[in-house]
């Protein structure tokens, strides 16, 4: 708690030593002030590892579009800054003899503006070790240590421009307080002060990135210039890319390759084109993580894909449907499928089941191995009625062995009208 | 000339005080921080102190928005927590929802076993959330289960203060039959475009006992397994099926939460 402090009498002394002893402790102070920060700014890596790379925001002609390269991070931490922020951890550092390497830190932008935030991904490379993991660690703003774990980071920086070190571990538990560090990299980040128009909201392209399931993303050219844009170049950052004239992009990232909980970063890139061959560039990262893959259990006997419904000229809706037999590697090969049974939902709960057989809400586009198929659902007017609110195919059908194989789609549903929040069922407080 | 000089300190006091980072995000309201590790009693011998386990799986439960046509609240809902990395100073809480019953018109089922796992770790007076797992019909052909990390989900603060980005989330049940959403977008599409959510009603996971004595430990060390409520028992770390304590003739039962939390070892 600090104490209340009286106020000192007012200064009517003018010319007296009073002043003179005033301004000599301003100077003092300032003196002081001034060496503190230094000094803060000395405990960061030099100027010589400030990345200074060309401003991304500025427009590009196209030969010099080149994609922004990521700044050459500091080849090695300096011991001294990573030790003290073990020991603002209050852990004990112990450094691992390994063959892990911390390749390369990609980043999104060169420089960043104060107070505004900067991706950073690292790259791992050489041997692989067991129970590794990645973290960043900084100094905070209280002076202490932070740290974030994970091989990327969306770093805030200070709102006091300058060169600011985040240093990149990987670390191995070693048990209690112990960490051991197998590799390690810092990158300074140059923090610069910035106008409105700096700021990365006035930017004129960047990327949202949204992510829609497991490994599935859609990303979204932000613009806000006033030309008109030709061609939006996408770099998914796997090795895939993709050009469009609309301002978005879906991609998918193969995960079968990635462990269990596994996280990889890939590096988007964005090149949008006007009619005058000028361009912007804009970079963003998506985060995919792997999911457990179960053994000795029983694989569906069919994998399912739909697509949302759209209108038919004639009037209904039509979705495009993709069926495949798991065949060998599952246990329902060569499906034989019976009959469809359309199930609608009403709006006062009412259900209502009506059987098909296959020919009469699907056609068939292609014949597939195992009994999968491609092919088109139909649903007319006349079923899509305005109190229906959604629509649900049941296909049934049987395997070799005689066993039921089910499975179930949407042909159909209805946006959801806005509701009220129900009052009675506001949550208590935690 | 004293008020020049004060001016000037408290110039350079506000000069020097200016904070490096500002955090406007994490939660600052769990009183423990990376003594988490190595403190207090550990009966499920994670090397996690257990009301550190308690006080996370607590503050960062979800908040559920439930859809107008929701026919099945009912739940029971347990935790796990599993000690990632001291280096990273980052755990795992495995909520078990334990919703009674699937009501959905073509997968009715007694007992419900879906589930999220939230991993959060700490830093400088803050816990954060960096990634949400939201079980979605895992294991069947609409699976639609994906990891999202902290960006890609919704923070509500208006509800309580004391949240904040990369706190609690705010996900979305698909009605009557429980998967889990990070938006109403995801929801639409999930399982084949059979999921249907709205913002009709919200509560927190567990709107009863707020998770008091409800960590169930491991699969290795359980600290609960066994429950008995309703006069019907369940064994929720068993590989039984899990039946929502609702086990009514002629409806299926679901398989129980063990192959999922072996799958994510826990």
């Amino acid at each position: 708690m600090p104490r209340a402090r009286r106020s000192p009498p007012p200064d009517r002394s003018g010319g007296s030593p009073t002043r003179w002893a005033a301004w000599g402790l301003a100077l003092a102070l300032t003196g002081a002030a001034l060496a503190v920060l230094i000094w803060r700014h000395l405990e960061e890596p030099g100027p010589s590892a400030v990345l200074l790379q060309e401003d991304p925001r500025r427009e590009t002609s196209p030969s010099e579009a080149a994609p922004a390269h990521p700044p050459p991070p500091a080849p090695s931490a300096r011991p001294s800054d990573v030790e003290a922020l073990s020991e603002d951890l209050h852990e004990e550092r112990v450094t691992l003899a390994s063959g892990v390497v911390v390749e390369e830190v990609d980043t999104d932008r060169p420089w960043v503006c104060a107070g505004e935030p900067i991706h950073l991904s690292a790259r791992v490379g050489g041997e692989q070790k067991a129970g590794a993991v990645y973290r960043w660690i900084w100094r905070g703003a209280e002076g202490g240590a932070e740290l974030h774990p994970g091989a990327a980071i969306a770093w805030t920086a200070p709102k006091t421009p300058g060169s600011y070190g985040v240093h990149f571990q990987v670390c191995q538990d070693l048990g209690g307080r112990r960490v051991g560090v197998l590799a390690e990299r810092t990158v300074a980040i140059d923090v610069r002060p910035c106008g409105a128009v700096e700021s990365q909201e006035a930017e004129p392209l960047r990327i949202g990135v949204v992510q829609r399931g497991q490994g599935s993303f859609t990303f979204q050219a932000l613009y806000q210039g006033r030309e008109t844009v030709s061609e939006y170049a996408w770099d998914f950052g796997d090795g895939a890319s993709l050009n469009t004239s609309e301002p978005a992009a879906e991609h998918i990232y193969p995960l079968q390759d990635l462990g269990p909980e596994k996280v990889k970063s890939f590096q988007v890139r964005l090149r949008a084109r006007w009619a005058g061959g000028k361009t912007h560039e804009a970079t963003a990262f998506a985060l995919v993580r792997g999911q457990p893959v179960s053994k000795g259990e029983e694989l569906p006997p069919v994998t399912l894909e739909i697509s949302r419904w759209h209108p038919r000229p004639e009037g209904g809706w039509q979705s495009a449907l993709s069926v495949r037999g798991q065949g060998e590697a599952g246990t329902g090969a060569d499906i034989q499928w019976d009959r469809v049974e359309r199930i609608l939902l009403h709006d006062d709960g009412r259900t209502e089941t009506r059987a098909h057989s296959l020919d009469e809400v699907i056609t068939f586009d292609e014949r597939l191995a195992h009994g999968g198929f491609r092919g088109q659902v139909l649903v007319s007017a006349a079923e899509a009625t305005p109190d229906v609110r959604q629509i649900i195919d049941v296909l049934h059908g049987h395997d070799k062995a005689g066993k039921e194989v089910t499975v179930s789609w949407t042909p159909y549903k209805r946006d959801p009208s806005p509701l009220p929040s129900s009052e009675g069922e506001r949550p208590a407080s935690k | 000339m004293i008020r020049i000089t004060g001016a000037l300190l408290l110039s350079l006091g506000l000069l020097c005080a200016l904070p490096t980072l500002a955090h406007a995000d994490g939660l600052s309201t769990i009183p423990y921080g990376d003594n988490c590790w190595g403190s207090g009693t550990d009966a499920d011998r994670d090397g996690l102190n257990d009301d550190c386990e308690y006080q996370l799986a607590y503050w960062f439960m979800p908040l559920l928005w439930f859809d107008s046509g929701e026919s099945g609240y009912g739940r029971r809902p347990y935790y796990a927590v599993k000690n990632i990395s001291f280096s990273t100073r980052t755990l795992q809480v495995f909520y078990m929802d334990t919703f009674y019953d699937d009501t959905g018109v073509t997968t009715g089922h007694d007992g419900d076993p879906e589930f999220q796992i939230a991993e959060v770790h700490y830093s400088a007076g803050k816990w954060y959330l960096d990634w949400m797992y939201m079980s979605a019909h895992r294991k069947s052909v609409c699976d639609s289960s994906a990891w999202y990390s902290y960006s890609q989900l919704e923070y509500d603060t208006a509800i309580d203060t004391r949240n904040a980005y990369r706190g609690w989330p705010t996900l979305y049940v698909a009605e009557d039959k429980h998967a889990t959403y990070n938006n109403l977008s995801n929801c639409d599409k999930g399982c084949l475009y059979q999921d249907y959510c709205s913002r009709y009603a919200y509560q927190y996971l567990d709107t009863s006992s707020r998770l008091v004595s409800r960590n169930v430990g491991s699969t290795g060390v359980q600290l609960i397994n066994r429950v008995v409520y309703n006069n019907q028992t369940e064994y929720l770390l068993d590989d039984v099926e899990f039946k929502g304590w609702d086990d009514q003739a002629l409806r299926p039962n679901s398989e129980g939460y063990r192959r999922h939390l072996n799958d994510f070892g826990f």
